[in-house]
């Protein structure tokens, strides 16, 4: 069949929607991933879910998976590809494209850090409270997740789609630039110092709804450009802002709606004001909200109101088409120099943590007080972030590249691409600028993480944007960028 | 801390011309040919014991000093002094700047002769009807209170982009693989300041949005540009008599246009049956209704109200000989392009009767290339004047205290990053930055004048980033000294 005739039978057929949620809350205290400080969590604030989509068409099927999580890491995925792979007549693994909205009161899932990164409990004879290790969570969370994508998938049943865009301030640039050029993450803007904020917002709401074969409204795809950590510091789990928001959309639509968050490039962004507090913190008060309820109630204003204009545009073929691109990204350029003041920084840090553990070895009760590992595990994990540097040094000698997978999804008239990163936000405008779908729907974090920082932030250095954060530099960054944008070329027929 | 009970007055003027006006607000002339909507003026009088100020924005692109001291001068019981004129910077206004105006920098004539009405004799009309509105307001002042909030809208949105190679440029196509980022940054916030009488009855809103009115910037008619759908929103949900007193925060690199996501922006708008314009009006009024329903109860009658006017000398941009040769070349060009477009029109003079469908009008290119080559040839006049005297140009900026609001006023287009840096440095619990108090005139970023561009190249600015900033320093220091006592 010619590619055009193909193209048309395609379009005609009709597509299948299936929609699951698992509960992938862990039983037992885990270790916290999101700070430099390890956190034994103390007790559950929400429950943290994973919520998959899944989608065919034609022949073609393509699975969404987002976890409140703080990254989708290789453990993880492998888990759950292996089952999914065992499924009989499931879905091909490699069409699944896991993501995190990057909340910061998660279960770590990723084990190697758990041995290497809070290495006092275990490497310094020291106690930290019993934790359920990731290994085994992520056997627990994949067992679950699987079950969802199978539940999903089972379930498929033919229904429509419809999108729209929605705006809501909800995504804030953390970093600020000084009078001499130098950059911050976070920190008091409210000095002579301060010139400007270092980069863009984006404060759009990219929507995809889903309806089932009576018209019924059944889930909704939403993409806000920030991560989830407004209350990035808790020692309880919880999946922070996209609780609240689905509470607010169940409660407005109804109780059984699927939400599918996602997390469009973002790295520069978080949820915290870096300005304007003051008069933020008022308005709360007066709304007598918290700052996730206030969040929760801006996306789900958004995508209300974006519903509300959908009504006639539904469509029950748009064509799907689904590609997994395997590439090869170079790594970011590491001189001798940085690798000497990663190694500076590192022995500062290990000066840090043997004085910890001096302390606590000189005064065992200290170990009685609430907390008390988060000063030697944070000194620890430091330490051992500046001396990835030269192992990265090393390493890319040998092999200057490190291979990553990108998923683009074409969806009738919106694309979904993905990146595995921490991704900054001038790399998602450049996409969204020259991406020929109607919607671009950009996800970031389908995979471990880890800063793509933008070529003007490099200036600027600062967390985020100096050689410790960045195995991948902004040339990767941009090459990614470039490989999407081809690729949705490509698929639009636009290439 | 207490004070005495404040008394608020509000008035509205139509500053609609009745006759064809030049519209200010792109290098080519226009000459309207209609009204698309009404212009205005409304005014906000706040009087606090000894202290008063009054508040006037104007549907205009930019407020001349003749405009100011004309209105100055009729007022009957407010000081001149306690005046504080603002634009919205519609691009579809009446010029109000005259020719030699100390405005300067783009009300010269046109380099052809056009029918209109004179701008100085616009600037006596519009004088007029806003003195008198002010004065009424003044006399039917009355207690009552104030109450502040803060929303969000997307509306603003950054106009310049750097390309791969660090070249900056407003507007243009990002659907290109030479885009690199958006320059700067955008501030979605809503400052809303809002009044009630003494029998708790909401009388006016006073709406601070970092974005300037020029949606609908290239008509040939009178307009207000979204100000007026705002208005018209707001006075619907909250009612008939609502006054509205629109100010611009700092805005000079943002504007309403879209750099990229134009596509689904537009499909959007079809969606919901509205213009661009309609849009922005429901996102503002989405924004006060929302603020305004928590404000019960921190409505405040006594207000501390204090006034400062600060008269700046401020450095004008440093130029080089290398800028003002550059600024020669081009004005060169465009002298050849006015003299071959006159030339034109001399040999066919039927070219001045072509119908309105026959576009460009007559009048745009020749008008837009005297007017370019007049803007290129005052880089090489300002290079001369630094040459031989103090290269300073010197500015008013109002600083308002009202309880916990700060107001605090600049004449300029000012990039968003001096906005943001005074917001974050601010007192106050809310600062109103109100932008274009006064003549206008761009006043870029340190970080746009790398990549240049319109906005930032010498022609467009005669204070550079140094004025900028002390601009804001005088300004922070100012509210840290009204605040003091607190």
């Amino acid at each position: 069949m010619r590619n055009a005739q193909k193209e048309a039978a395609m379009a005609e057929a009709k597509l299948k929607i299936g929609w699951a949620q698992a509960d992938i809350t862990p039983d037992e205290p885990v270790l916290l991933s999101g700070q430099f400080h390890a956190r034994v969590s103390e007790g559950v604030r929400d429950r943290v879910t994973a919520t998959a989509l899944v989608l065919e068409q034609g022949g073609e099927h393509a699975i969404f998976v987002t976890c409140d999580l703080s990254g989708a890491y290789g453990e993880l995925q492998e888990a759950v590809r292996g089952r999914v792979e065992q499924m009989e007549d499931g879905p091909e693994m490699e069409r699944l494209a896991m993501s995190a909205t990057h909340t910061h009161a998660a279960p770590l899932t990723f084990s190697q850090l758990f041995r290497g990164g809070y290495g006092p409990a275990y490497t310094a004879g020291t106690d930290l409270p019993p934790v359920m290790e990731p290994a085994d969570y992520v056997q627990f969370a994949a067992d679950r997740i699987a079950e969802a994508v199978s539940e999903a998938w089972e379930g498929r049943a033919e229904g429509s789609i419809a999108f729209g865009l929605g705006q809501a301030v909800v995504g804030r640039n953390r970093r600020w630039v000084d009078i001499h050029g130098n950059s911050t993450m976070y920190g008091n803007t409210d000095t002579p110092e301060f010139s400007h904020i270092e980069g863009y917002e984006d404060h759009s709401v990219n929507v995809l709804a889903t309806y089932d074969a009576d018209g019924d409204l059944t889930g909704v795809v939403v993409n806000v450009p920030c991560p989830s950590q407004e209350t990035e510091h808790i020692f309880e789990i919880s999946a922070d802002f996209w609780h609240e928001t689905r509470v607010e959309l169940r409660r407005r639509f109804h109780d059984d709606l699927f939400v599918l968050p996602q997390c469009s490039a973002a790295g520069d962004q978080s949820p915290h004001l870096i300005w304007g507090r003051r008069e933020h913190e008022r308005m709360l008060e007066l709304k007598g909200r918290d700052s996730r309820e206030e969040i929760g109630h801006r996306i789900a204003d958004a995508v209300e109101e974006t519903l509300g204009c959908l009504g006639g545009t539904e469509d029950a073929s748009p064509l799907l088409e689904h590609r997994a691109l395997e590439l090869n990204l170079p790594m970011a350029n590491l001189t001798e120099e940085h690798v000497r003041e990663a190694e500076a920084a590192a022995e500062e840090w290990r000066e840090k943590y043997q004085a910890e553990v001096a302390r606590l070895e000189a005064d065992p009760s200290l170990k009685e007080q609430p907390r008390w590992y988060t000063g030697v595990t944070k000194a620890f994990r430091r330490m051992h972030w500046y001396l990835a540097v030269r192992e990265r040094a090393e390493e890319r000698k040998g092999k200057p590249t490190l291979p990553v997978t990108l998923h683009v999804t074409r969806l009738g008239d919106v694309a979904f691409a993905t990146n595995p990163f921490e991704y900054y936000l001038d790399f998602g405008i450049l996409i969204k600028a020259r991406s020929p779908a109607m919607q671009t729907f950009l996800v970031q974090l389908a995979g471990p993480g880890g800063y793509v920082p933008s070529e003007r932030s490099v200036a600027g250095g600062g967390y985020g944007s100096i050689p410790a954060s960045n195995p991948i530099g902004p040339e990767g960054g941009r090459e990614v960028a470039d490989t999407t944008i081809d690729t949705l070329l490509e698929m639009w027929g636009e290439g | 801390m207490s004070a005495a009970k404040l008394k608020i007055g509000w008035g509205q003027a139509d500053i609609t011309p009745e006759e064809s006006v030049a519209i200010s607000g792109q290098f080519h002339a226009r000459v309207s040919e209609g009204v698309r909507d009404p212009v205005t003026a409304t005014a906000l009088v706040l009087e606090s014991g000894d202290e008063h100020v009054v508040l006037v924005s104007c549907d205009l692109v930019a407020i001349s000093p003749e405009l100011w001291e004309a209105v100055g001068a009729r007022l009957d019981g407010p000081s001149p002094d306690a005046l504080v004129m603002n634009a919205t910077h519609t691009h579809t206004a009446p010029e109000n700047r005259p020719v030699g105006s100390a405005a300067g920098s783009t009300a010269e004539s046109f380099g052809v002769a056009l029918d209109v009405m004179a701008v100085e004799d616009y600037v006596e009309f519009a004088a007029q009807r806003i003195a008198a509105e002010v004065n009424e307001a003044w006399a039917n002042r009355t207690e009552g209170s104030i109450a502040f909030g803060l929303g969000q809208a997307v509306v603003g949105r950054n106009r310049r982009w750097v390309d791969v190679d660090g070249v900056s440029t407003m507007y243009g196509n990002t659907d290109t693989p030479r885009f690199s980022h958006i320059e700067g940054y955008e501030d979605h916030s809503v400052n809303l300041l809002a009044t009630w009488d003494a029998a708790g009855d909401l009388t006016g809103v006073m709406v601070n949005v970092p974005c300037t009115a020029q949606e609908t910037e290239g008509l040939f008619e009178i307009s207000a540009d979204f100000w007026h759908e705002a208005r018209v929103e707001l006075r619907r949900r909250l009612g008939e008599g609502l006054f509205v007193l629109p100010q611009a925060s700092a805005a000079g690199d943002q504007s309403p246009h879209l750099l990229f996501g134009k596509r689904e922006h537009e499909r959007m708008l079809a969606l919901k049956g509205r213009t661009s314009r309609e849009e922005i009006g429901h996102r503002i009024a989405d924004a006060v209704e929302e603020v305004l329903q928590y404000l019960d109860g921190t409505q405040d009658d006594a207000p501390l109200l204090e006034h400062q006017i600060m008269e700046l000398r401020l450095p004008l941009r440093k130029l080089t000989e290398e800028d003002a040769q550059t600024a020669d070349a081009e004005a060169a060009k465009l002298r050849a392009e006015y003299e071959a477009e006159l030339a034109k029109l001399e040999a066919n003079p039927e070219l001045r009767h072509e119908p309105r469908w026959h576009k460009p009008l007559w009048y745009v290119p020749v008008t837009k290339a005297y007017r370019r080559m007049r803007w290129y040839e005052r880089v090489r006049e300002r290079f001369e004047q630094q040459k031989h005297e103090d290269a300073v140009r010197d500015v008013t900026l109002h600083v308002i205290r009202l309880g916990e609001v700060a107001i605090a006023t600049d004449p300029f287009e000012y990039y968003l990053d001096f906005g943001v840096y005074i917001k974050a440095r601010s007192p106050a619990t809310q600062t109103f930055l109100v932008q274009l108090a006064g003549a206008g005139t761009y006043v870029p970023s340190a970080r746009s004048i790398a990549g240049g561009g319109y906005g930032s190249l010498p022609a467009s600015t005669p204070i550079g980033p140094d004025g900028g900033r002390e601009v804001a320093d005088r300004t922070i220091e100012t509210l840290l000294e009204l605040w003091s006592e607190d």
